[in-house]
């Protein structure tokens, strides 16, 4: 049978010829994969508005020799504010793109697809996109085997010592104790508040994300241990990290009194 | 090679452009060689004119072979109004409607997180200098509804807003294309529709 099914995500989308749309998708059943959906450009056709990045989608695709074609469209979810708001689209753009680099085509990973789905509604709908981000970023390193060893040295599996100060280390793969630290000269001085935050981030469900109020140090130590546990294993920077710099640098709205809309005429919303 | 040096470079040079595959390429090439000589003249003489006659407009950055171009001289036309648009051939979209009569802002593209596009790759700066001399009371923000092009329009709005507070920022509606049919038209597009009704 050439027709399939798959719920997916979408990842990235570019343009092809004409009318066309060439769709990364990140799907239940399979994995990453590549799809054509045709004619998605055009303001008429039925696929336009799911053959957009974030969206989860249930698809019908035929089997083609390099490329599948989309031929069914079914929006699940829009996650509509990830398009309204520059932040939350910033970290989704990043949450995509790591998904995007990490995985490999055709290895369908459930867990990874869950988390995924469960990420983008934490960040379209949670107050605060950016733990939500670290979460996939700690999950991520979990489901692609490198859990980072937080109760021993990761260098000689010895005690990591009395004293409450951690050094994480991207290299060995968690955290160093003192002697093994000195080898270690990228290693990142964390406290033990953040240690614990990165074990309530690596295990605890998605939607107790709440109780988690880390505080603003624990936050910028958390960002530092997951960015250079994921820069030692990509390698390349990411596009989307220099957007979400760049909006982290944009000045935020200053709210302005509005004379009354025009009729039919709404501001836009920020 | 089994047509002669110059018909085969025509060809590869054909080639070149978007949509055209070998075998169109040769079919142009030998309609080409069929024609009158002054024909093929005129289409050379055409394709270098456009090339070096062509530059992109110093206030709008649409492209033009006059600087400013004709709708930022026109004296007629509102300059209180400024559609910013992604590309060229948007305005021409736009002026297809007869409805607009402001000014326009080229932007040549629109942000792309993934693809490592931003701010600085675009005529952002440009715009944010019009602004500064107080004649644009409103910004309509008509970037493509997708999530590019509302990237662009939502760093706009908050760039514009924080610069100069007292221009009136706007976006395009989004909604249901005239003509067609309320049971093929997708989820969001749908909802947008809905949330940008009207009271008749």
């Amino acid at each position: 049978m050439a027709l399939y099914k798959v719920e997916a995500v979408v990842l990235r989308t570019r343009e092809y010829g004409e009318a066309d749309k060439i769709v990364t998708l990140y799907s239940r059943e399979e994995g990453k994969l590549h799809g054509i959906a045709k004619g998605a450009r055009r303001p008429r056709s039925r696929l336009a508005g799911g053959m957009q990045p974030f969206t989860h989608v249930r698809l019908m695709l035929w089997r083609g020799r390099n490329l599948d074609t989309v031929s069914q469209c079914e929006i699940v979810a829009a996650f509509g504010p990830l398009r309204e708001d520059l932040t939350r689209l910033a970290h989704a753009s990043y949450v995509v793109d790591l998904v995007d680099e990490v995985t490999r085509e055709r290895d369908a990973n459930q867990d990874l697809f869950l988390t995924l789905l469960g990420t983008l509604h934490l960040l379209a709908w949670d107050q605060r996109p950016v733990l939500a981000t670290r979460m996939f970023e700690a999950r991520l390193l979990v489901l692609s085997g490198f859990r980072p060893v937080l109760d021993q040295c990761a260098g000689c599996q010895g005690s990591l010592g009395a004293d409450g100060r951690r050094w994480f280390s991207a290299a060995a793969g968690g955290l160093v104790c003192p002697n093994c630290r000195v080898r270690e000269r990228h290693a990142i001085a964390v406290s033990g508040g953040t240690v614990a935050a990165l074990g309530h981030l690596l295990t605890a469900d998605l939607r107790r994300l709440g109780v988690l109020r880390p505080s603003t140090q624990i936050e910028r130590e958390l960002e530092a241990v997951l960015r250079a546990a994921w820069d030692y294993r990509i390698e390349r920077p990411l596009r989307s990290l220099a957007f979400l710099a760049a909006v982290r640098e944009t000045p935020p709205p200053a709210k302005v009194a509005k004379g009354p809309p025009a009729q039919g005429v709404r501001p836009e919303e920020d | 090679m089994i047509y002669p040096e110059p018909v085969a470079r025509l060809i590869d040079a054909l080639t070149r452009l978007p949509g055209i595959g070998p075998k169109t390429a040769q079919r142009l090439a030998f309609f080409i060689l069929k024609r009158p000589a002054d024909e093929a003249q005129a289409l050379a003489g055409a394709i270098v004119a456009a090339r070096t006659q062509v530059v992109t407009c110093s206030r709008c950055h649409n492209l033009t072979d006059t600087d400013p171009c004709r709708l930022c001289s026109d004296e007629s036309r509102d300059r209180t109004m400024l559609c910013v648009v992604q590309e060229p051939r948007d305005v021409a979209a736009m002026e297809r409607t007869r409805e607009y009569r402001g000014l326009y802002h080229v932007l040549h593209g629109a942000i792309s997180p993934l693809d490592g596009v931003g701010p600085d790759d675009l005529r952002v700066r440009e715009l944010v200098a019009r602004l500064h001399d107080g004649s644009v009371s409103e910004v309509i923000l008509a970037t493509n509804p997708n999530v590019e092009g509302e990237a662009t329009a939502l760093y706009l709005a908050r760039l514009i807003r924080s610069v100069t507070p007292a221009v009136r920022v706007t976006r395009i509606a989004r909604g249901l294309p005239v003509g067609g049919d309320l049971e093929y038209a997708d989820e969001v597009t749908l909802s947008k529709a809905l949330e940008g009704r009207r009271e008749l």
